[in-house]
């Protein structure tokens, strides 16, 4: 005899309820702002700045003033991102370390029967970690567009009010990222160590670190690109980076200059991207 | 002091609800070679992952050098656990480390957190010659800066051994040594192992699930079955009907998932 076919699952489970929810918020969302498409075609003196804008394209300022601009510009736009970036990752690794379970918690087996680890530690790495996901989840989620306009109002209009405002979103934002790469890190390699006595620490550092690394520089070098972006943003605050440069051509109207600086950022970009996907490469293989 | 002596009085283990191990006395004596085989879900790998305090029994006692493993401090485990070399079934050997920090990955028990993280950075000279003689010893010497990864699954072996080895351990306990290796492989890392346990008077406990290679290389066989011993002894004084009965599986053994 054979047995009776199993009931069949539901076509209408969670995932497609799911996607119907999503929908509807979609079409609210609209419905909501009463966008109208129709401004997406201008006319009159719209269409016109648009059709010049676009039409400069082909022709960019290349003269020497606005080369010599570009090059202070691109300068001022690397430097901020540095500088940015490396606050940020050294920040970031710190916050990381002290939002990742894995050196205190974790899955049976691994620093739960780790008798060096009392009760009492735990509690207090359970209250270090949460104070460590409430602190990055405070700090990234205000925009460091935000962070400049506070940082600019209370430290004045200087190179450190930049880097500042861009440093601690991104700092939180890679301790968060760089947390949950070292807890998703395979744990037997440092369990394994443990079998040779290492302390939960060792283990850590040695077992778990090290097979994240790769994907934390990864993403570290894509952050950069970000920040990039950003440094050039704030330019429109103020700061001598190519969003200044930007910003002063589009308000007079000399479009070609715009997008001589609009190119060199794409470059910047493009050249981040490249650079980083060769040392990833060189870095993993 | 060369080699250590582990004792299992009246050990047994439940796990889920069901037996692992069951009543299980066996000793153990310094400098012995000993295979435990079985089928897999026969208890093996608990019993050897019992010697190094990775798991307690439920009921029995643990002895090491007379020892109750039951008694020790955190702090006294993890000393021992220094003292012994534990292999994985998996080798566990950090993918994206070098051979040498792999290797040297062996003292992290002996040296603080800021020692060992030089170490691990930045060996110096006398760390690294040392690392190269035992790689030589296993066969590899001229992997010492090779990407772990990158090694074939012969070679990963003879990383995790050369690991016990530079660990200076007094036992090594070795769990399926040769389940990833291709039988030519599997010959010759267990031939390297005994004889290296041999020549330094080291106790070889490991869990072995070919039996051929296990009565070809092992002075002493430990049989176990469902948690339960089904013999003990030399391979020449084991009949061959007790071997055979060790891996005939029930129907519901072959359809239950392994453990």
């Amino acid at each position: 005899m054979t047995a009776s076919l199993p009931t069949r699952p539901s076509s209408f489970g969670t995932r497609s309820k799911l996607v119907l929810a999503i929908a509807a918020a979609c079409i609210w969302a609209i419905w909501q702002l009463e966008l109208d498409f129709g401004t997406l075609f201008p006319d009159g003196r719209r269409l016109q700045i648009l059709q010049e804008f676009f039409a400069a394209t082909i022709s960019p300022d290349l003269s020497t003033e606005v080369l010599d601009q570009l090059a202070s510009g691109v300068w001022n736009t690397i430097a901020y991102a540095t500088a940015a970036m490396a606050l940020a990752l050294v920040a970031g690794v710190i916050l990381g370390f002290f939002a990742s379970t894995a050196w205190w918690s974790g899955e049976p087996n691994y620093a739960a029967d780790s008798t060096s680890v009392t009760h009492l530690r735990r509690k207090i790495c359970a209250a270090i970690y949460v104070l460590a996901r409430l602190t990055i989840a405070l700090f990234r989620s205000i925009h460091e567009l935000f962070w400049a306009v506070i940082f600019l109002v209370a430290l004045g209009l200087n190179p450190m009010s930049g880097v500042i405002a861009i440093a601690i979103p991104y700092a939180c934002i890679l301790a968060k990222v760089f947390a949950e790469m070292i807890d998703e890190a395979p744990r037997e390699a440092a369990v394994a160590l443990r079998g040779v006595g290492a302390s939960p620490m060792q283990m850590y550092c040695f077992g778990l670190v090290p097979q994240a690394v790769p994907d934390m520089t990864a993403y570290a070098f894509y952050r950069f690109e970000c920040t990039l972006r950003s440094a050039a943003i704030l330019g429109f605050f103020g700061l001598e980076t190519l969003g200044y440069f930007i910003r002063l051509a589009f308000e007079e109207t000399l479009y070609g200059q715009c997008w001589t600086f609009l190119y060199a950022l794409l470059a910047l970009v493009i050249a981040a991207d490249w650079w980083s996907g060769a040392f990833r490469r060189s870095f993993v293989s | 002091m060369v080699g250590t002596r582990f004792q299992f009085d009246s050990v047994g283990l439940r796990f889920e609800g069901k037996a692992a191990l069951d009543s299980v006395s066996i000793q153990i004596e310094p400098g012995e070679v000993v295979a435990f085989v079985g089928p897999s879900g026969s208890g093996k790998t608990s019993a050897l992952r019992m010697l190094n305090g990775t798991i307690r029994p439920t009921k029995g006692e643990v002895r090491v050098d007379s020892r109750r493993l039951a008694d020790m401090s955190g702090k006294e485990l993890k000393q021992l656990r220094t003292e012994i070399g534990f292999v994985h079934q998996d080798l566990d050997l950090v993918p994206n480390l070098r051979v040498a920090q792999n290797v040297l990955a062996g003292r992290l028990g002996r040296t603080g957190f800021f020692g060992s993280l030089r170490t691990m950075i930045r060996p110096n000279r006398a760390e690294l010659t040392e690392v190269h003689e035992i790689l030589s010893r296993v066969g590899i010497p001229e992997k010492i800066f090779q990407r772990t990864d990158r090694l074939s699954g012969g070679q990963r072996q003879r990383v995790a051994i050369a690991r016990a080895m530079y660990q200076q351990a007094r036992a090594l306990l070795i769990d399926e040594p040769v389940s990833s290796l291709d039988p030519a492989r599997s010959r010759d890392a267990i031939d390297l192992l005994t004889s290296l346990a041999e020549e330094h008077g080291l106790t070889l406990v490991a869990s072995m699930h070919d039996i051929d290679l296990a009565r070809e290389f092992f002075p002493r066989l430990i049989g176990l079955r469902r948690g339960q011993i089904r013999f003990d002894g030399p391979p020449d004084k084991i009949d061959a009907c007790e071997f055979e009965e060790l891996y005939q599986l029930e129907a519901e053994e072959m359809l239950a998932d392994d453990s």
